[in-house]
């Protein structure tokens, strides 16, 4: 059994329009150590999960009518209130996109990362202190001792990110879940988070889920991938397998709309037409067929599982693997890339 | 064209999304900037029935005269000192006067102080607020400045003192309401000349040059209208209830020009033995002040360019 | 810090001057204080002419304004001619019974209106929310005066009636006589209540909307994330964000509550210095009301610094503003 076992997660929100079924039916598994990525566009369902497993989602309309998320066995779905205060913060930690509006401006940085240390660990003040220093100082924030006292706005943009994780990381916890958290920042301070935490993990040995919409952060930090559409995992494997051998075509269109420095003005770039699918009246048949390049006919009448195309290379697509890499032949060819 | 059409994504594709209900679509389709401040508005039916229910009063000062049952000043031993009763709807006073009347013939000049404080306030406040928002630096300051000045100023005694010294008419107490109320709009409308100042659309404006004059009247002013709008009938409200309450106190508007603040000084001594005196022009006040409170309330949701349909 | 303390209290003083100019000014338009004086034949012209010089009072207006202000700075705000009396000993004894109005309204008003403010803006549309918002509009629109006459006649007249004993009074302080802390509780409440309402009203929505934006601020979410209770997220991040508006809004209110003490104070016969910048108004003692003008400009324009000095205090992210 793994460590974090999502399965089968339905995550709907009761609305006056209808029903929106933000997370319909998706799965995978974290172990120790491990990092997943999680891709997709705004609105597929990606943030929804991380705070369905955080049990984050606001109250009222919320509803998980199926489904289960196991962590080190126990279902967090069935959990109560108190025990999922333990948990928060503690086994399994979340930061958030914008450190500016996530951080409380009335209150010191370090006084912040001290409340996440004092709420599950029975220590005193000065050792608290002590401990919020050394985090601190472990998520490369100079001088920390009196960066301790200062106020968030007193920090730069990346500094706050940096605060963000070591209040993340200041318990120890099992599974760190970053929702977009380069989002915000400039591209050379996005850079020096992302080695921060491929460092950090290799210290404390956290698991990590890195929410994303940007490939390139994937590619560098993750392990393994989950593309999500529409509220389903669309395609999962390794990051290399993937990455390199797209078996879904959203991902592989995903992937073609990318600029790459290497094929710069060569290379057209296919950008995907049209919008995502209002989560409340999803398609007939397969949910990407008014958009996907490579449809048939079929596509419109039969909503694809995830199969296994490859050993550990899931995706939902009713197309063989021989059809696809047809396709995705045919148009690099017309868009000038080679090979 | 053709090659366009085989290499976009999509080629071979319908478009084949869950067909559109007829409700959504129309709540898709476009709408005009008043319509939709309308339709807001309607749904607001507490601000409806007040806006009504102003008109209607208005009209009634209007035409006081003409559809008062009785004369002002007509006394009538018989009658003096009664309760409500069907001729006499508020009662009657220690002259025997009826109450209606007087009430009546009282509004007219609370109404029309309130809707002038409100107008000219509104005018000046603007003015200033504009102003000091689009010019800046200097202007402002010096306009802002001399606004937080004003704003120290302590109100109620100094209109006190002012109603002292002077014997007000309806015409000097509106004039001395508006010299104490104006700021908070000049600050209201000077925010919202800030926000839209900075709009690209303005600078574009200004970079094709645009004179300044039909910039703050083509652009910045209808951002700042809502606002006015509602800060105007806080302030129509809040003018009413503080003439009533410097008339009541003797320093405003003096008898035997009536108004509801001097009647209920009279009713006041005679408070526990003829109540209706004292609830009937108090009542009219709280119930104008609300009304116009909730027609603004009403136009503010109504008027907030924020709100999402 | 200290740079912008000291800045704001020299801002203050500016401001105080320019006050003390007008109100002074505007006195100056009312009657000559020496009028009945003038007419009383009784009073030899010597002696008139001699009180004239003493006081200054045939100067001209700047040279007038500089006494008066010279007076003011040494604690003496001028004589009153009417009543026979250094001003400042008719508002010493007057300045207790205010504080205690006005206190007391004010720790009342706080009281009610903070946490249903709070618990409004938690529980959003529910039925006591929406029953606060049509009680505030309805404290927005009611005179304060008329309120009082109302609670007199109904908490005070009807209801001793009804019950058989005096239970609120509806006038003055004490009893005749003097009373314990019970008779004067019994004063004291319709005042109060007639004071706090509307200031009740305007708090406690600007709380449930203060309240309101923090409730979907991004920070609140970190603390539920980091293992935080839904009630210490409530009151220890989000409250303590809420009320620094408030506390602002309270402190620059202080100026108008003043001037609502005066209406109450009058309507009660409460004897403080509302009550007496009225009675002098009566009486056409102008010398009195430019006494209690200037010691009410100074109130607000204290509490104004006040304000200013509390938010940079209470929100971090002003004082190095």
């Amino acid at each position: 059994m793994a460590m974090l076992e999502v399965d089968d997660l339905h995550t709907h929100f009761t609305t006056p329009d209808g029903v929106v079924k933000a997370v319909d039916g998706v799965s995978f598994n974290l172990e120790p150590g491990e990092t997943l990525g999680i891709v997709g566009e705004s609105g597929s369902g990606k943030s929804v999960t991380a705070l369905s497993i955080m049990q984050l989602n606001p109250e009222p309309p919320v509803s998980y009518p199926e489904g289960e998320i196991l962590f080190e066995g126990e279902d967090l779905l069935e959990a109560s209130d108190k025990r999922m205060q333990q948990i928060r913060g503690n086994e399994i930690a979340m930061i958030f996109q914008d450190p500016m509006t996530s951080l409380n401006p009335v209150f010191t940085v370090g006084n912040q990362i001290r409340e996440a240390i004092r709420i599950h660990q029975n220590v005193s003040k000065s050792e608290a202190r002590e401990k919020t220093v050394q985090v601190l100082r472990d998520v490369g924030i100079a001088n920390p001792e009196q960066r301790v006292g200062e106020y968030p706005h007193q920090f730069s943009g990346g500094m706050r990110q940096r605060a963000m994780i070591a209040m993340g990381l200041a318990c120890n916890p099992r599974v760190l879940i970053a929702d977009e958290p380069t989002t915000a920042l400039d591209v050379t301070i996005q850079a020096q988070i992302l080695e921060l935490m491929v460092g950090l993990q290799e210290k404390y040995g956290t698991a990590i889920i890195m929410i994303t919409h940007d490939l390139g952060v994937v590619a560098q930090l993750a392990d393994k991938v989950m593309v999500m559409y529409a509220g389903r995992a669309v395609e999962q494997g390794t990051t290399d397998e993937v990455f390199y051998d797209p078996l879904m075509p959203y991902s592989w269109s995903l992937l073609r709309s990318l600029p790459r420095l290497d094929t710069a003005g060569e290379v057209r770039l296919l950008p995907v037409k049209g919008a995502p699918p209002s989560l409340i009246f999803l398609p007939k048949g397969c949910n990407f067929s008014p958009r996907c390049p490579f449809v048939k006919d079929e596509c419109h009448e039969i909503d694809p599982d995830l199969y296994e195309k490859k050993p550990n290379h899931t995706a939902a697509c009713i197309l063989s693997v021989e059809e696809i890499e047809a396709n995705k032949h045919r148009v690099d060819e017309e868009l000038g890339v080679e090979g | 064209m053709v090659e366009h059409d085989r290499t976009t994504l999509g080629a071979g594709a319908q478009d084949n999304a869950a067909e559109p209900s007829v409700e959504e679509y129309v709540k898709v389709r476009g709408r005009t900037q008043r319509e939709i401040i309308w339709r807001r508005f309607r749904r607001h039916r507490l601000a409806m029935a007040s806006g009504v229910f102003l008109v209607l009063l208005y009209l009634a000062a209007l035409a006081t005269p003409a559809i008062v049952p009785y004369e002002y000043d007509e006394i009538d031993y018989a009658a003096i000192n009664q309760g409500p009763s069907l001729e006499h709807p508020m009662g009657t006073d220690r002259l025997g006067r009826d109450e209606l009347t007087r009430v009546l013939y009282g509004g007219r000049v609370s109404l029309v102080v309130g809707l002038g404080v409100g107008v000219f306030s509104t005018l000046i406040g603007a003015a200033v607020g504009i102003f000091s928002g689009y010019y800046g630096r200097a202007v402002d300051t010096a306009l802002m400045s001399f606004t937080d000045f004003m704003l120290t100023l302590p109100f109620i005694p100094l209109i006190l003192v002012l109603g002292s010294i002077f014997n007000f008419t309806p015409a000097s107490i509106t004039l001395a309401l508006v010299i104490l109320l104006w700021m908070n709009m000049a600050r209201l409308v000077r925010g919202g000349v800030l926000s839209v100042r900075e709009q690209e659309y303005v600078l574009a404006a200004r970079a094709i040059g645009v004179s300044d004059s039909r910039i703050m009247l083509r652009h910045v002013l209808p951002n700042v209208v809502g606002v006015m709008v509602v800060q105007a009938t806080l302030t129509v409200a809040l003018a009413i209830i503080l003439e009533s309450t410097v008339s009541f106190l003797g320093f405003g508007i003096q008898p035997p020009t009536p108004s509801w603040g001097n009647m209920l000084t009279d009713a006041r001594s005679t408070m526990t033995q003829q109540p209706w005196l004292t609830w009937f022009p108090g009542m009219m006040i709280v119930i104008t002040a609300l009304c116009v409170n909730f027609l603004g309330d009403g136009l503010r949701d109504a008027l907030d360019p924020k709100a999402v349909e | 810090m200290l740079a912008y303390t000291v800045r704001k209290f020299l801002f203050s003083l500016v401001v105080l001057f320019f006050a003390s100019i007008t109100i002074f000014g505007l006195v100056s338009l009312g009657p000559d204080p020496l009028v009945e004086l003038k007419n009383n034949p009784r009073i030899p012209a010597e002696d008139v002419r001699r009180i004239t010089e003493i006081y200054g009072l045939d100067k001209s207006l700047p040279e007038r304004y500089i006494i008066w202000v010279g007076g003011l700075l040494q604690g003496d705000l001028g004589y009153s001619f009417k009543q026979q009396s250094d001003v400042t000993d008719l508002i010493v004894p007057r300045i207790w019974p205010t504080i205690l109005l006005m206190g007391s309204s004010l720790i009342f008003t706080v009281m009610i209106a903070i946490p249903f403010g709070v618990y409004s803006a938690i529980k959003k549309y529910s039925l006591v929310d929406n029953a606060g918002t049509f009680l505030s509009f309805v404290g927005y629109s009611m005179p304060s005066f008329w309120l009082g006459l109302i609670l007199q006649l109904t908490l005070g007249v009807y209801l001793t009636g009804w019950a058989g004993m005096r239970i609120f009074y509806t006038s003055g302080m004490t009893s005749p006589g003097g009373g314990g802390l019970v008779d004067l509780l019994q004063h004291l409440t319709l005042p109060v209540l007639t004071l706090s309402a509307i200031s009740i009203a305007s708090y406690s929505r600007f709380q449930r909307s203060a309240m309101l934006d923090v409730l979907s601020a991004d920070y609140l979410r970190t603390a539920r994330a980091k293992g935080l209770s839904r009630r210490s997220v409530y009151l220890k991040h989000a409250l303590r964000n809420a009320l620094v508006p408030v506390v602002t809004v309270i402190a620059l209110d202080m100026g108008v509550l003043l001037g609502g003490a005066v209406i109450t104070e009058t309507v009660f016969a409460w004897p403080g210095l509302g009550f007496l910048l009225a009675d002098s108004l009566y009486k056409g003692d102008y010398n009195v009301a430019q006494g209690l003008l200037i010691i009410s400009a100074v109130l607000i324009v204290f509490f104004n610094y006040v304000a200013d000095i509390a938010y940079s205090v209470l929100d971090p992210r002003i004082s190095y503003g």
